[in-house]
């Protein structure tokens, strides 16, 4: 999917002022920028990663949004990219059906469906760029197909019939394939 | 497009991608500082450098890649050390180089 690159800036951003607050390390950054990437992969074109990842800093910030004590900010920030990313949706939406009403019923139909039936079309290009990923190893292929099931540990365990040993081993070439995409350089 | 099978088809789609996309960012929360490291390394990315490749979009924006983040790559960095020694040999051989005199 190509992305729009954003402009270059030189002000500290939400994410390097967390660090200053020592809200998160400098490793929390790195787990945050990858699942920043994976997230974005099924986004309109305009919305960077970067910016789901400084808008969620910008959110626990300025306090609109607070952590639980209990979640680990890694996570947190993980749920706060991932409602920022339906907003976007439901923002794209919103336009969308604004522009409907100043059109023709007809037209009106058809934006709609086209709106969402090119969030449909993201989303399974999303399903498939993640599984191509994995397209190498079919153990890892199977638990993320498995996993897109919605189905836990050790039922995706059950399902694909892997001992606990290889299921662990999978799972740590799934996170180092996860790691190479969100750290490597767009044009690598 | 069919409105029907749109209806029927597309939140299952959606459901789908939101839980993978919740397992996976699950095992990226659960990544060891170890793994992380070592994927860098692969990258030819030096993470205790501030301004590290791997930081860009985050702690800093895009376009702001010093000289010493482009050759964090060990071999990019040794062939720039190569072509740098190539260089100051050729000038110095240049300075020893006796011009004959204009006659």
């Amino acid at each position: 999917m190509t992305q729009r690159k954003p402009a270059p800036s030189f002000e500290a951003t939400p994410a390097e002022q967390a660090l200053t607050l020592r809200w998160v390390g400098e490793m929390d950054l790195l787990r945050l920028k990858c699942i920043a990437r994976l997230q974005a992969r099924g986004l309109p074109p305009e919305v960077h990663w970067s910016d789901l990842l400084q808008e969620a800093f910008r959110r626990v910030l300025d306090g609109s949004r607070r952590r639980p004590p209990d979640v680990p900010m890694v996570a947190f920030l993980g749920g706060v990219m991932r409602s920022i990313r339906s907003e976007v949706w439901k923002q794209t939406q919103r336009t969308s059906m604004r522009l409907q009403s100043l059109q023709a019923q007809q037209a009106e139909h058809e934006l709609l469906l086209g709106r969402s039936a090119e969030r449909t079309v993201l989303a399974h290009e999303q399903l498939a760029e993640i599984e191509r990923l994995f397209a190498s190893d079919p153990i890892a292929l199977q638990i993320i197909r498995a996993l897109a099931e919605g189905l836990a540990a050790q039922e995706v365990r059950t399902a694909c019939d892997l001992s606990k040993t290889c299921y662990e081993s999978a799972r740590r070439r799934i996170r180092r394939v996860l790691l190479r995409e969100g750290l490597r350089m767009p044009a690598q | 497009m069919n409105t029907q099978t749109q209806k029927s088809g597309a939140p299952k789609i959606h459901a789908r991608v939101e839980h993978l996309l919740a397992a996976l960012e699950s095992e990226l929360a659960s990544a060891s500082d170890a793994e992380i490291e070592a994927v860098a390394r692969e990258l030819g990315m030096e993470l205790s450098m501030k301004g590290s490749a791997a930081f860009a979009g985050v702690r800093y924006g895009f376009g702001l890649f010093q000289p010493d983040d482009i050759y964090a790559d060990k071999r990019r960095a040794a062939l720039a050390t190569k072509a740098k020694e190539t260089r100051e040999f050729i000038r110095a051989m240049r300075r020893r180089t006796v011009k004959p005199p204009r006659s």
